[in-house]
């Protein structure tokens, strides 16, 4: 069983200290980042239309990367992989695509007002619901960052615990 | 003695590994500092240049910003020169540019051809005063509402002539381009404006801008307060246009769905026809802003008056489309109508 550091700090270095998981940010920080460029150019006629700084895009896709990779390394290491990890790594999946979706041109959002007509609402309130999104774009998308740095805080934070957990089962406490 | 270095041995490899460790975490962790820094930094950057105020109707903005937060010369009235560069232009700008569409070489987003899916609809059309009609449903605040209106213009310039047209721009929070004003807009104001200086023997242009303060985002009023603006106002051609785009919304197909949205006499266009903002090797600005963001209306008019490069052709050619769908809608009565280029672009519209 791979050693863990005590602390956050060493939970993230033990990880990261293997390339494999180097590699898997990486690879899935890249998908995630084509996945978002996929959906703004389909909201723009084929122009990555973004208004707003592209670092906050990396930024997005960055934690995403780590956060997914966190996830299959708690899968990976935990017994109780159900509770531990899953969650992270479907948002690591979720949050590039919905920033994505948000971060288009705020004038149409077409992908999202699609999908709002789909579910019934009639067009002059989807595009009330687009156009209050697009206002806050932004916003959403520092949300976004937010919660991927938490989720990551969080995962780390639950690894020793779950380490000494089954310690503490092996030794019949 | 021996047994003592082999009981050192791993005990140093672990200590090693510690202190690698601890150089990895430090340098962690700094990064990681080092992003949250970066993030609160952009946070109180942006909050600080996004305007405070989106409600002060009675607020002068000086436009003194650069790209991204200028407003120079909005609302001046185009000279004769400029005005005739949209009034005159050449049919044959018009021809070349759909040459390149239909062979393909226009590199700028226009619908339908090749790769970008079509967003016009067969709708009945507009019809008043016994005339077909051109509709328009936009905002001064919206980025691609202002990177159409050029295109519009020259379509429209086809078969009627603007006696005026204005500078204007899109809003700060979306790419502040610039771009024509149908009328001079109240531009710190929450409020729809009906008015245009355009006049043909051959179509109705009914233009329903709706306007927020232009410092602010994107922003659309919504539909009971356009409705009630558009009551104000009083004039029946405007509400029952408004009218038949609230009847094309109970399909999905046309329903609106975003701005711009047109209405081309028997075409419905979903958004802009293209998306020109710039030449394709022009990347937008590290803060996201499309590269005609950086461009004056001179400059604009300047590629119009003589399109060498992709961003002129691409107007031209978005003009096309649009004098198509009006030249199929009309039974080809105008002149620009027999342009080749035209008739071809035409054969591809449904």
């Amino acid at each position: 069983m791979r050693q863990l550091g005590t602390g956050r700090i060493g939970v993230f270095a033990a990880i990261f200290s293997r390339k494999a998981y180097i590699a898997i940010a990486a690879a899935s920080a890249l998908v995630f980042y084509y996945v978002f460029y996929y959906l703004v150019v389909s909201d723009n006629y084929g122009v990555f239309l973004v208004l707003m700084p592209i670092y906050l895009i990396y930024l997005l896709v960055a934690t995403s990367g780590i956060l997914f990779s966190i996830s299959v390394f708690t899968v990976a290491y935990s017994a109780a992989s159900r509770r531990l990890g899953v969650e992270g790594g479907i948002m690591g999946v979720l949050l590039p695509s919905m920033g994505g979706i948000v971060a288009g041109c705020a004038c149409a959002l077409p992908l999202l007002t699609s999908i709002l007509l789909f579910l019934g609402i009639n067009a002059f309130e989807a595009l009330g619901i687009v156009t209050a999104i697009g206002i806050y774009q932004l916003w959403i998308v520092l949300a976004m960052i937010a919660i991927n740095t938490g989720m990551i805080y969080y995962y780390l934070g639950r690894l020793p615990a779950s380490r000494k957990k089954r310690q503490r089962r092996a030794a019949g406490l | 003695m021996p047994r003592q270095q082999q009981a050192r041995s791993p005990v140093a490899k672990y200590e090693s590994t510690v202190r690698k460790l601890k150089i990895v975490s430090t340098a962690a962790l700094i990064l990681g500092i080092v992003a949250i820094f970066a993030s609160l930094a952009t946070v109180i950057l942006l909050a600080s240049e996004l305007p405070t105020s989106t409600n002060s109707p009675t607020t002068t903005v000086a436009g003194t910003g650069g790209p991204g937060s200028t407003l120079a010369g909005i609302n001046q009235p185009l000279n004769s020169t400029s005005l005739s560069v949209i009034n005159n232009a050449p049919n044959a700008y018009f021809e070349t540019a759909g040459e390149m569409y239909l062979n393909d070489t226009i590199q700028n987003p226009i619908f339908g051809y090749p790769s970008f899916g079509s967003n016009a609809h067969t709708v009945n059309g507009f019809v008043a005063n016994n005339k077909t009609s051109v509709v328009y449903l936009g905002s001064i605040t919206c980025i691609y509402c202002g990177e159409n209106r050029w295109a519009m213009a020259l379509a429209l310039s086809r078969f009627g002539t603007f006696s005026q047209l204005f500078t204007g721009y899109s809003s700060f929070g979306d790419g502040d381009v610039p771009t024509l004003y149908w009328a001079a807009e109240p531009y710190n104001s929450s409020t729809d404006d009906v008015h245009n200086y355009y006049t043909s023997n051959y179509i109705n242009f009914v233009s329903i801008e709706d306007i927020n303060p232009i410092t602010g985002g994107f922003k659309l009023n919504p539909l009971q307060t356009i409705l009630s603006n558009l009551v104000s106002i009083g004039n029946k051609t405007d509400l029952s246009a408004f009218n038949y785009i609230l009847n094309l919304s109970s399909n999905t197909t046309t329903a609106f769905a975003g701005t711009p949205y047109t209405i081309w006499g028997r075409y419905q266009f979903n958004g802009a026809d293209a998306a020109d903002f710039g030449n394709p090797n022009q990347s937008a600005t590290a803060t996201g802003l499309p590269y005609l963001s950086l461009m004056t209306h001179g400059q604009v008019l300047g590629e119009l008056a003589r399109p060498n490069d992709q961003f002129g052709w691409t107007e031209y050619a978005a003009a096309d489309v649009y004098t198509a769908a009006l030249c199929k809608s009309l039974n080809n009565t105008a002149s620009v109508c027999t342009l080749p280029a035209i008739q071809g672009i035409e054969a591809k519209l449904t």
